[in-house]
């Protein structure tokens, strides 16, 4: 079953929440590319990513009763993945002991971007050479909109080191793609 | 840096698109997780046989027999669960879960703990997602596996972008191409494969499942032609032409397959898969052909039974198996 955005999916997410599995995959597949583009840019593998996005649909399925439509359920979607996304890329810190806020991955030592003359240079493959810290910010601020008082208190930073980081990303983008 | 370049990277950023596609199908493994946790019912037909006659209890026995013999092989061994592979470059290497196996022009054997071992074809890409005594997952995204497996059933899976082919105790062979079509050849025992429905694949069968497609329909290795390409049509199109063809050129060691097709069919096609399904091999005693056309799941199971080319597996055996299999594991 294929169900588009916002056409008919508040059906399938209440038959989903009902426990229809058949439901679900529908709203899988309704949201499957805006969450697996959220875990792509925020982890920079795709192979992360992918583990990423079935984390965040587990998630869902076991969240779906507190969904109680005040908000549009993309929206609720794309915070609870925000939310997996997060958690997980937190304990992959911990475990790899990197500290949070000194993200002084050597920038000379980032992976040379390819130049693609036939394409321009791709931004995405640019966000995905940021250190993580920068990339996370970045992401979270530039391309999905949250303010650094939020990306500070989800990333457990001060609100000026979100800027601060999310300045140096797009210093480290502009040097990048003016190569 | 001027804004004007603040600026160009800022419109660069709003035209990044908001969604990307996966580059494979993450559903299969999604809903196996689920399953695997105890979330979402396994698919609509768990196989046990409620009824079964003497010969194939017997023949269920012996194969219980040869199964719990390769339990207590594996019991002699050193039971674990690591995936270890061979000849890599600076000698073996042990794998774990959310690593994958890339292989180059050259094949590589890979061990799974003690149940069995698969030859990673070249040019082929494998990953590891989950690696113990009582559940062995991997992810297939290219390529091609020849795996040997001795195991209890469903220990041992193996997702790829079109489904998920789990082992019910035998060797086969698995393949995607580069679009993430899959197609699973079964070598000896059978194989379920997962996509949406569940197929049941015996020995000497194969299936092919179509990426974003309709599930694929089991087909005989040495099929007619005809047949194979009837199949193939029909599970690309549905049409009726196709189905006619599958009815017109299916004998009677092709029964499997209009078995799977009363699952994908519905109304007066499947009441026609039926009647020639009932012609090549009638419908046993103690069921009635309305069960079968209501795809009744005990009907269809007990009729599986008497389809040539397939094999009972009996639930009290397969607890067995288990049982064992944990105690060896601790």
């Amino acid at each position: 079953m294929v169900v588009e955005p916002g056409a008919g999916v508040s059906g399938s997410v209440e038959r989903a929440r009902a426990g229809d599995a058949d439901a679900f995959e529908g709203v899988y597949r309704a949201h499957v590319g805006r969450v697996y583009a959220l875990c792509l840019r925020m982890s920079g593998d795709n192979i992360r990513a992918g583990e990423l996005t079935q984390d965040v649909f587990i998630r869902a399925w076991d969240k779906l009763d507190t969904f109680r439509g005040e908000s549009a359920f993309g929206s609720w979607l794309h915070r609870l993945a925000t939310n997996v996304v997060l958690g997980a890329l937190r304990s992959e810190r911990r475990r790899s002991e990197e500290p949070l806020e000194h993200d002084e991955s050597d920038e000379s030592a980032l992976p040379p971007l390819e130049p693609r003359p036939d394409l321009g240079l791709d931004l995405d493959e640019a966000i995905r050479s940021l250190p993580p810290m920068a990339r996370q910010v970045v992401v979270l601020h530039d391309i999905e909109g949250y303010e650094h008082a939020e990306i500070g208190a989800m990333l457990g930073i001060a609100e000026g080191t979100s800027k601060a980081h999310c300045f140096r990303a797009r210093r480290l983008l502009r040097e990048r793609l003016s190569r | 840096m001027s804004e004007h370049h603040d600026l160009e990277l800022k419109r660069a950023m709003d035209a990044l698109p908001r969604s990307i596609e996966p580059p494979e199908n993450l559903w299969p493994s999604v809903r196996s997780r689920l399953v695997d946790h105890g979330k979402l019912p396994r698919a609509r037909f768990v196989v046990d046989f409620p009824r079964t006659t003497v010969l194939t209890r017997r023949l269920a026995a012996l194969l219980a027999l040869l199964a719990l013999s390769s339990g207590a092989l594996a019991l002699s061994r050193h039971a674990s669960a690591q995936i270890r592979v061979h000849s890599w470059p600076n000698g073996n290497k042990l794998l774990e879960p959310g690593e994958q196996l890339v292989t180059g022009d050259r094949w590589q054997r890979v061990e799974i703990g003690t149940i069995g071992t698969i030859e990673v074809d070249s040019h082929t890409t494998l990953s590891i997602i989950e690696a113990r005594m009582t559940s062995q997952r991997m992810r297939l995204s290219r390529g091609s596996i020849r795996a040997f497996v001795d195991a209890p059933p469903r220990l041992f899976t193996v997702e790829t972008p079109a489904g998920i082919a789990t082992d019910m105790g035998c060797s086969y062979t698995l393949t995607v191409d580069s679009a993430g079509n899959t197609r699973l050849e079964v070598q000896l025992g059978w194989v379920e494969m997962n996509h949406r429905t569940l197929a049941l694949v015996p020995a000497g069968w194969h299936v092919a499942e179509r990426y974003g497609g309709s599930p694929g329909t089991p087909v005989r290795n040495d099929a007619s032609g005809p047949l194979q390409l009837a199949v193939d049509a029909f599970d690309a199109t549905h049409a009726d032409s196709s189905l006619s063809a599958i009815l017109r050129t299916a004998g009677p060691r092709d029964a499997v397959t209009l078995w799977h097709l009363i699952g994908q069919t519905g109304g007066v096609r499947r009441a026609r898969v039926v009647s020639r399904l009932a012609e090549l091999v009638p419908i046993p005693s103690g069921i009635t052909r309305q069960e079968i056309e209501s795809n009744n799941r005990e009907a269809m199971m007990l009729y599986w039974t008497k389809l040539p080319d397939t094999l009972p597996i009996i639930p009290t055996i397969q607890a067995a198996l288990w049982r064992l299999w944990l105690r060896i594991g601790g």
